[in-house]
């Protein structure tokens, strides 16, 4: 698939994120590039402060974050980045008084999409996640997973080098699921997209990299498969109902009694 | 909540409720309104030539903004869970509407003493009684958040009004800018209030927040 | 469009049926060909798309078009219920559209814009507008369009009925328009303010909490005694002979506008660039202390709208040109009265309508707020119009005269014979002073010629101030 990966989109070194006392991130250190890279991990483990700081909403409490070539503490590159950048917010906002066309173009204005691509871009976004029938619908008048569709067409109408998606499977049916995670490859055969979720399956039908994160720390990378391989080595029959979950379940319990520590599994591939 | 009070499970119970509906912010502005209303009455009056409309324009605006903090409290966190509830809503609706209310008629009537006849105390209380109708209506109508717009256009429109002569037709749709003596103006607000309090203990506020089709 | 959006439909009810493709080319992962029926989840038929600008969206969508709908119903009611006290005179129209564009029209903008303002904490989009690239202050004035431009729009509508209807009514040169344009900018100003506000404030009662602030504001500000009072965007001026200097109102526009752009620049503008805020601020302190400065020196007579314009009766009647429509009616009034006058001695040449309570020359008899007679130029009250007209006639003005008493009976009996004061009958009236009701008995009983000979010696007497000259009748 698109493991052979040379340029790294995404760097992070010693990545420190803390919210008052809690500390959300400790001095991470992470590399993605071009591919589909799925974010596992329990509640609170700093899924969404992650992908917070990749998407310049939070600013680091320490480290470096690198995103498409540039350090993203510079005003102007962070401004470059943004151009470049989808972004799916865990809780996603929207004005339920705007049509789909019009909100999405509202947001390709926002992200500085060229005025004359910006309506043939809006309508292939809105098509691509299967909303073509309801463009002209308010968003109001939507279900919930329409209006998740929709948030993930405005974070696809600027054609990102970087999209990243907070729990973007949440209130989509099984269906919907299968059709998002088509649209997942396909994305991330030309761009960088992060996927946090609590979804394995999704994990093992379209990332082609895994990142397991328990405690501000990381706990596991690496494929899919090799994550599912851990399962049957170790021995985790006890836990889940497939051998990815089994795989996760086993990557936090070391990571949590320290055994293998970020160093050894973090160490990637 | 202090212990004493978690001894007895009713009052524990109207606590709770008082604080899921923000109570306490609402009175303390409705105290807050008070004072601040007796200061601009008094200005009102010590310039150089005070008519008897002088204080007009607190009589008018205060109850407005009494009305707008009892009816911006008037919203739901659960709406949905509210209506599985096992009692029935519409007393303690009821009760909520009728005591801010009382609170609210009694403090600004005291602070603006005299003058039954023409602007004081008298026309003061009918106010409040018609702007938080008014603003019930609206909390049913179009939620609790935007219910303080009608009685603000309301206010806007009959403002001016306020300088005619009173009595007469203007007394029914302009009643806020009436002397306290006019019973059209009494019976428009006594209206409007009994409306507004059955419509919002009947129905509740209107529900609101993103996802909200209604 | 919805030949479009109905193939769209008809590709969402196969979509079951293309479920099949895709599992192909996810093991495939070759590009996808598209199916013609328009596969969901992938991209449409080629065709010209629909633009959505966002300007237009904004301006389409949300609070702003009900609030200008609100403002404008809001205004048109309440310059109606005055319509009486504007409509013949372009001074008291723009007047009266500032007092109801700037009181009543703007707190109720700036709530909206407040309200406006609070829509990213209301729809949780602050955690995706904090990812765009498009600068917050571009953000900012993109939200804040609608709740500005719309209340605007609808007080220019207000003020185009309400100029429209004063054009069928109104003498004189026409509307102060820099005002009507200053007023517009103050209320999109004041809700530019409001919605600073409502972003800035996350709390549910905000947008009441800013119209009542400013409605309080503005009416502490107008009724200061001081040149401050003209700082109050929605202070009135009424004097229909006066007109405002020519810098007045773009003066205000930029104490008004100043203090917005410095308060918009503050809130959203990057911080190396927050320092321009002060900029507009300055010129807003600039504007204001110019405005403070001069005070009702804003406003200043205006000789042209003052002058006369007479019928050809003998003696001949008079209206200010901002009045002149009124003239035909005032005349007709006042028939009986110069009827009377004609042909005596010393008798006023002229009744003119006065700007100020001034009394006028020897030859003229004057008579100030010819508006309070009459409605929409037709006249209201004749009777009281010829008998106050009446006392003009017989009071001119002398300090200092000797036998005040004898000479307000003789007056009063005079003005009473030539355009009685209308009364109800069986009211008890002054009319009990002795002096007074001999006076009036004897100019009745008078013959012709007598009468004539009488009121010319007494017009030539009162008018070189010497009523002691005046002959009992």
């Amino acid at each position: 698939m698109t493991s052979a990966v040379s340029v790294h989109s995404v760097s992070i070194h010693g990545l420190t994120v803390r919210h008052r006392r809690t500390t959300a991130l400790d001095a991470v250190d992470l590399s993605f590039g071009t591919g589909v890279h799925g974010l596992l991990g329990p509640n609170g483990a700093g899924k969404t402060s992650l992908i917070r700081v990749l998407a310049t909403v939070a600013p680091p409490t320490a480290g470096r974050v690198e995103l498409l070539g540039g350090d993203i503490s510079a005003p102007t590159h962070r401004t470059s980045v943004r151009r470049r950048l989808g972004y799916l917010p865990q809780e996603f906002g929207y004005y339920p008084g705007f049509t789909v066309r019009e909100f999405v173009a509202y947001m390709a204005w926002l992200k500085e999409v060229p005025r004359a691509k910006a309506p043939a871009a809006v309508e292939r976004a809105v098509a691509r996640v299967g909303l073509a029938d309801r463009i002209d619908a308010k968003v109001r008048t939507l279900s919930g997973g329409m209006v998740r569709r929709a948030g993930i067409a405005q974070a696809i109408v600027n054609d990102p080098e970087l999209l990243l998606l907070d729990e973007p499977t949440a209130g989509l049916d099984p269906e919907q699921r299968v059709d998002f995670r088509a649209l997942l490859r396909e994305l991330g055969r030309t761009a960088t997209v992060i996927v946090s979720t609590h979804l394995v399956e999704d994990v093992a039908a379209a990332c082609s990299e895994v990142t397991v994160i328990g405690g501000g720390r990381v706990a596991y990378r690496g494929t899919p498969h090799a994550l599912a391989a851990l399962a049957a080595e170790a021995g985790a029959e006890d836990f889940g109902d497939n051998p990815i979950e089994r795989g996760y379940a086993v990557a936090l319990r070391h990571h949590r009694s320290g055994l293998g520590g970020s160093a050894g599994w973090g160490a990637g591939r | 909540m202090s212990p004493l009070n978690s001894n007895s499970p009713l009052n524990s119970n109207l606590l709770l409720y008082a604080r899921s509906r923000a109570l306490p912010m609402t009175i303390a502005v409705l105290v807050a309104a008070a004072p601040a209303t007796a200061w601009c009455a008094d200005w009102l009056l010590t310039r150089s030539d005070p008519g008897p409309r002088a204080r007009l324009p607190v009589l008018v605006l205060a109850p407005v903004l009494v009305a707008a903090a009892i009816g911006v409290g008037l919203y739901s966190h659960g709406d949905e869970l509210d209506r599985t509830a096992v009692r029935p809503w519409w007393p303690r609706r009821g009760w909520h509407l009728l005591l801010l209310t009382a609170l609210a008629a009694g403090l600004l009537a005291v602070a603006v003493p005299g003058e039954p006849q023409a602007y004081g105390a008298a026309a003061m209380a009918r106010n409040v009684l018609g702007a938080v109708g008014v603003t019930a209506l609206g909390a049913a109508l179009i939620g609790a958040r935007l219910s303080w717009l009608p009685m603000l256009v309301h206010t806007s429109a009959v403002f001016l009004a306020g300088q005619a002569e009173p009595g007469g037709s203007g007394a029914v749709w302009a009643w806020s800018v009436q002397p306290g003596a006019q019973r059209a103006a009494w019976g428009t607000a006594v209206a409007l209030f009994a409306a507004g309090t059955c419509l919002y203990a009947l129905r509740g506020a209107r529900p609101e927040g993103p996802g909200s089709r209604r | 469009m919805s030949t479009h959006r109905m193939s769209h439909a008809a590709g969402r009810m196969s979509r079951s049926a293309d479920r099949a493709g895709h599992a192909a080319g996810r093991t495939g992962r070759a590009a996808e060909p598209l199916s013609p029926a328009g596969a969901p989840w992938q991209p449409g038929h080629a065709h010209s798309p629909r633009r959505a600008g966002p300007l237009l969206t904004e301006l389409r969508r949300g609070a702003g078009l009900p609030a200008g709908a609100a403002t404008l119903a809001v205004l048109l009611f309440a310059m109606f219920t005055k319509a009486d006290e504007w409509l013949s005179d372009w001074t008291e129209t723009t007047d009266m559209l500032r007092v109801a564009g700037l009181v009543l029209g703007a707190p109720l903008a700036a709530a909206v814009a407040c309200w406006q303002g609070g829509r990213e904490r209301r729809r949780r989009t602050e955690e995706l507008l904090a990812t765009v690239a498009r600068p917050p202050l571009r953000q900012a004035l993109l939200a804040a369009a609608p709740a500005v431009v719309w209340p605007v729009v609808g007080y220019l509508l207000t003020a185009v009925v309400c100029l429209a209807w004063t054009w069928q009514y109104a003498g004189g040169d026409g509307p102060h328009v820099s005002l009507i344009v200053a007023d517009a900018t103050g209320i999109g100003s004041l809700a530019a303010l409001g919605f600073v506000v409502g972003r800035v404030v996350p709390w549910r009662l905000a947008p009441p909490v800013v119209a009542l602030v400013m409605y309080n504001i503005e009416l502490l500000l107008a009724n200061q005694e001081s040149g401050i009072s003209w700082l109050s965007p929605g202070k009135e001026h009424i004097s229909s002979w006066d007109r405002p200097v020519w810098w007045f109102g773009p003066v205000s526009m930029v104490w008004t506008a100043g203090l917005a752009a410095a308060a918009l620049l503050a809130y959203a503008a990057r911080r190396r660039a927050r320092a321009l805020a002060l900029a507009p601020l300055a010129a807003a302190v600039t504007a204001a202390v110019l405005l403070a400065q001069t005070g009702d020196g804003l406003w200043r007579p205006d000789p042209a709208s003052a002058a006369l314009v007479c019928d050809e009766g003998t003696p001949r009647v008079c209206a200010t040109r901002v009045h002149s429509r009124m003239l035909p009616d005032a005349s007709r009034a006042l028939a009986g009265l110069t009827a009377k006058l004609r042909g005596i001695p010393n008798a006023p040449a002229r009744i003119v309508e006065a700007p100020v309570d001034s009394r006028a020359s020897r030859t003229d008899a004057a008579l100030t707020g010819w508006d309070m007679y009459f409605r929409r130029n037709r006249i209201a009250e004749p009777e009281m119009f010829a008998a106050n007209a009446a006392i003009g006639v017989t009071e001119p003005y002398c300090p200092n005269v000797a036998d005040a008493d004898r000479y307000s009976d003789l007056n009063e009996a005079v003005a009473d014979w030539l355009a009685p004061i209308p009364r109800p009958k069986n009211m008890p009236g002054d009319q009990t002073e002795p002096g007074y009701t001999r006076v009036l008995k004897r100019l009745k009983a008078m013959p012709d010629g007598e009468r004539t000979r009488w009121l010319g010696g007494y017009f030539a007497a009162t008018r070189s101030c010497h009523p002691e000259r005046v002959t009992a009748p």
